[in-house]
């Protein structure tokens, strides 16, 4: 009975609730938000276990800091956050230990499967673009992922990532600039 | 591909196409190099456009994982309180209390008997 109650409240009751300590609020909350923050974690590490610890360790820092949280930006946002700050610490602790990550993704996105783009044709190319992230370096890759698809600021990117505005926008520059090689490559390679 | 092109192939990488002038694009519509990287940086645009949309699925352990690594006692609250886990560990506390009790009077009647003999 108080499952189904906290099922049917909204997001907003659910972020107040929780920030006054309501676990079974909390619980629904990361039930809702697992998958995307999953996502942005293995977007900005590459590999599912370690995605899947960031994932965890990132709730469990979102609920600890729940009573800060005033809600001046989205609850989705500030977990974003909290997830970039997460996977950061993981990757340099991590850093000592050689790892395969692509033997280690998902094997693909809810949205489709991935395969190299074809030149002329009209499907997404989104699964090609996801594909072609995982070829760009950690600290380029980053900035593309939090810029383009997330849509945060330079000032935000600089700030969670620890470097300059000016870094992240020469991170930014370059990693297009390599996306649209990869791209190209796989069209020279189909024609 | 001349310094124009590098040019117009940096704008698109760090502005986009906002970033464009109206020479640039008077080059563009003649140069179909300059038109291949459009047609890539509007199809890179659209994907990421996608991409804020697809979500790998998370290992379905994760929920569980999550409240495990909170616990029953993070922040006390009226609502942990009702927290079956919170009634379990009270009941957890009150029979280890009262297994600490019992063995207590077992070693004082033991001493009352060595006494008494």
């Amino acid at each position: 009975m108080e499952r189904e109650r906290v099922e049917s409240q909204q997001p907003h009751d659910l972020v107040d609730r929780a920030r006054t300590g309501d676990r079974d609020a909390f619980g629904e909350l990361v039930r809702i938000h697992q998958h995307e923050v999953f996502t942005l974690a293995v977007r900005l590490v590459r590999d599912r276990d370690l995605a899947s610890d960031v994932t965890q360790d990132a709730f469990v820092r979102a609920w600890r800091a729940m009573p800060q949280f005033r809600g001046d930006a989205k609850f989705s946002t500030w977990l974003h956050r909290i997830t970039v700050n997460t996977a950061w610490t993981h990757r340099t602790r991590r850093n000592r230990v050689r790892l395969d990550p692509l033997e280690s993704l998902p094997s693909e996105p809810e949205s489709g499967a991935i395969d190299p783009i074809r030149a002329g044709e009209s499907a997404s190319a989104a699964p090609s673009i996801e594909q072609a992230l995982r070829g760009l370096s950690t600290s380029v890759r980053s900035v593309v992922v939090l810029k383009d698809i997330y849509d945060w600021s330079h000032a935000e990117i600089a700030e969670h990532l620890d470097i300059s505005v000016t870094a992240a926008k020469v991170r930014l520059h370059r990693g297009r600039k390599e996306l649209r090689q990869i791209l190209r490559g796989w069209r020279d390679g189909v024609e | 591909m001349n310094i124009r092109c590098v040019s117009i192939a940096a704008t698109l990488s760090a502005r986009g196409e906002d970033g464009l002038t109206d020479q640039m694009e008077r080059h563009i519509d003649g140069c179909p190099r300059c038109q291949t990287d459009i047609a890539d940086h509007r199809l890179l645009q659209r994907a990421f456009v996608e991409l804020r949309q697809a979500t790998y699925p998370a290992p379905g352990e994760i929920p569980f994982r999550v409240m495990d690594a909170i616990g029953p006692w993070s922040v006390p609250t009226n609502a942990e309180a009702r927290d079956h886990r919170t009634a379990v560990a009270a009941a957890a506390a009150v029979a280890t209390a009262a297994a600490t009790a019992a063995a207590g009077t077992a070693v004082l009647f033991l001493r009352h008997r060595q006494r008494a003999a």
